[in-house]
Order: C-alpha cells, then structure tokens, then sequence
C-alpha cells in the first residue's frame, strides 16, 4: 500500500466518523422524531420538546405528519432508508473497501440539505433562560408605571399615548415573549389577527350610529337628553372627566 | 389511549396547543366586540369620563401589576415543563392561581366599595360596561385558576407536562385583555 492510499483510507476514515454523528442526528430528526412526533403530547420526556417554543420555531423543519410527507416524498414514494442508500450508492462510485459508515456518509450527503432546527443547537430555549422573562416582566412592570404616571400630567395627548399606546405595547410583548407568537406557526397569528380585523370592523359599521346623537334624517334624543343631563349632574357634583 | 388532541399534529402543531389558539381567537371576538362598544360608547358620551372618575386607578394598577407578575409564573412554568421538571411547574403553577385569587380578592372587595356607593350594574351605560367587561374577565380568571389547579396536579406527578404551555397561553391572554381594560376602565377619566 502506498503512502498516497494510506492518507486516503485515513481520510475516509475520518469522513466516516464524522458522518456517522450526523447521521444520528438526521435519523434522529426524520425516522425518529416524525415516528414520536404524534406521541409526543403524550409522554412527558416528549412534552419537553413538544411544549417548548423552540419546538415551534423549529416545526417548519421538524416531523409533523404535514411535514414530514414532503421529506419522504424526496426518497420516493414506498421507498426505505435502505433503498435511498442503495440509490445513493449507486449515484457516486464506491470506493473500494467500503466500510458501513462511509457508505452512510454518502447517504447522507445524497439526501436534501435540511437544516438543523434550531432548538438542537441550543436555539430559543437557552438563548431565552429564566432571566430574560424575568426582564421582560421588568419592562413590562416600568411601562405600567408609565401608563399610570402618564395621565396625571392632564394632557390629553399624554394620556392617549402612556395609557393606549403603552397598553399595545404590553399586549405585543406578552404575545410574543410570554405566549411565544414570534416562534408559533405563521396561521396562528394570522388567525388571532383576522378576530382583530372582525373588531375593528364592527367598529367602523357600528360606530357612527353610537358615537353621532344625530344625522341627515335621525335623532337620537335619549341618547343628547342622557349626556345633556348627566354633565350638568357632574358639573353641579364637581366630577369633571378628561 | 390517549385522547386525540394529544396524539395528533396534522395542522404542524400539537391539536391541543391549535384548540386553545382557537379558543383564544373565538374570545378575541368576544372581548373585542365588549370593548369596541365600550369605545364608541366612550367616544359619544363625555358623560362616562365622569362616570370612570369613581373607579380607583391604584387598584386597577395593583390588579395590573399581580396579574403581569402571575404571567411571568406562568412563563416560567412552562420553562420548567419544557425542562421536565414537573414539580417545580406545578409550584409555579401554584404562584399563578395565587395570583389569580388574589387578583379576584382585590376585585370583590373594589366592588363591594363601588357598590356600597350605588353603582350598580343598572346606573348609568358606564357602570354596565364595567361590570360586564370585568366580571366577564374575572370569570375567566376564576376558570384559569381551576384549570391551572388541574393541571397542576398532573404536572406535580410529572403527568401532561404540554399542558402547562397550554394552560399558561390562556392565561397570558387573560392577561392581555386585562392590559386593555385597565386604561379603559380606570385611567380614561
């Protein structure tokens, strides 16, 4: 054997090895995880992956039943791990002394590139520890002072500001950071925003007959003798509103 | 055998975790609609900042500020289900429904104060909208925190660790509706 063959084989070797920890990640990720992924709800061990929000981010790339049909569409419909090695093998010439994780390694490499999920990387969950929701509630914390101090200072644009505009903000925050939107699937929050729309819809259809006492050809006469009479209560009372 | 809403995931996410974004959508609606009225309401009638001057800011602050902190327990609850550490969960989960009870304490006692003042349900548009939206809010805090007392009791055995997340995301929106509340009811005056 030559010294050129020998740095091959070693070369291989490495290739091999290294391969073969990957593999155990893609067969984690595709057989394993897309078998478990319908349990996963049901067993505890399994709930710290299906509760976690880097379970979520990464569902686009994880095992669902949805998504895991395209995958095995790539393979060929009916076909198993084995034949995708054979097909796999077939593709690239083998070398000659093809030791098994070489040729699981060409497997491998066969397959469509999938990226990683992030969570097996030490993605949302660890980057968001304990500590950053306990900075978000922080924050959150500081803007409801300010939705409190805001209005006493009697400016009516302020108010409108410190106490709405904040209010929006606290909601955005607990929606993303608490509720975890920002790493749900995408339908979900177009789902929770078209109830919004259906809102503010109703308010634009009902609005004007509320907010106006009177139009062209109405009149709304309870409604100007109530308000009439109730701010000249509140004047003899002293309560004056903003 | 397992009920389907935790054996399934044919929409990408668990069905149980898709059946409580449905219920939190269907009380978007409902909220949204209570407090849409209460707007236009508002908005036409000058008469309800008056009326709103009779509610105590400190108290629907305090509320505010026990309600944003039983959210964190809740976040950090299913931090800790997420990690399969289930009694710590179900502590957590214990810290929220105190949470909870004590927003609920505050609310009664507040109202036996308004109401030993005369406002009632049947005073003025205002005062109706008031009890309405809040104690249709405070229903839903009373049913979060026995829902969360149930799954609790599971998480303490290490049983149904999702749930956590499940139960905690229906409370994060009682909490969210609450942020809306607050400025409406209490600080618009």
């Amino acid at each position: 054997m030559s010294a050129k063959d020998d740095e091959t084989k070693k070369q291989a070797s490495a290739e091999g090895e290294d391969s073969a920890g990957a593999n155990a990640q893609a067969e984690a990720a595709e057989g394993g995880e897309a078998s478990t992924a319908a349990e996963a709800d049901s067993k505890p061990e399994a709930a710290k992956d299906a509760a976690s929000p880097a379970r979520a981010k990464a569902a686009d790339d994880e095992p669902t039943e949805v998504d895991a049909k395209p995958r095995d569409e790539d393979a060929g419909e009916g076909e198993t791990d084995e034949e995708d090695e054979k097909q796999a093998s077939s593709k690239s010439t083998p070398p000659p002394k093809a030791d098994p994780p070489k040729k699981v390694a060409r497997a491998v490499s066969e397959r469509p590139v999938r990226h990683e999920p992030k969570a097996a990387h030490g993605g949302h969950d660890e980057h968001h520890g304990d500590a950053h929701y306990v900075q978000i509630w922080a924050i959150l914390v500081a803007l409801l002072v300010a939705s409190v101090v805001g209005p006493m200072l009697g400016h009516p644009v302020i108010t409108l500001i410190t106490a709405f505009g904040i209010a929006i903000v606290k909601a955005y925050m607990v929606a993303k950071n608490f509720m975890h939107l920002n790493v749900e699937k995408k339908y979900v929050a177009y789902v929770l925003l078209t109830m919004v729309a259906f809102m503010f819809l109703f308010f634009a259809g009902v609005a004007p007959d509320v907010m106006k006492h009177k139009g062209h050809n109405w009149r709304n006469e309870a409604a100007e003798q109530e308000t009439k009479r109730a701010l000249e209560a509140a004047k003899t009372s002293g309560h004056h509103g903003h | 055998m397992k009920p389907i809403a935790t054996t399934r995931s044919v929409t990408g996410i668990p069905t149980g975790r898709l059946a409580v974004w449905w219920v939190i959508a269907s009380e978007i609606v409902i909220f949204g609609g209570l407090l849409a009225s209460y707007v236009m309401h508002r908005l036409g009638h000058p008469e309800f900042g008056d009326y709103a001057a009779n509610t105590n800011t400190w108290i629907g602050a305090f509320n505010t500020l026990v309600l944003l902190s039983s959210s964190l327990s809740a976040v950090l609850a299913h931090q800790a289900a997420t990690r399969g550490e289930g009694k710590q969960a179900a502590k957590l989960l214990a810290f929220t429904m105190l949470g909870g009870l004590t927003f609920a304490g505050v609310k009664s006692v507040e109202w036996t104060i308004e109401i030993s003042h005369g406002y009632v349900l049947s005073t003025n548009a205002f005062w109706s909208f008031y009890y309405t939206a809040a104690g249709l809010h405070a229903l839903h805090v009373i049913a979060g925190v026995v829902l969360m007392g149930i799954v609790a009791v599971d998480a303490a055995k290490g049983k149904e660790l999702q749930r956590v997340e499940l139960v905690g995301n229906y409370w994060h929106f009682v909490d969210i509706v609450w942020i809306f509340l607050f400025p409406l009811l209490y600080i618009a005056k």
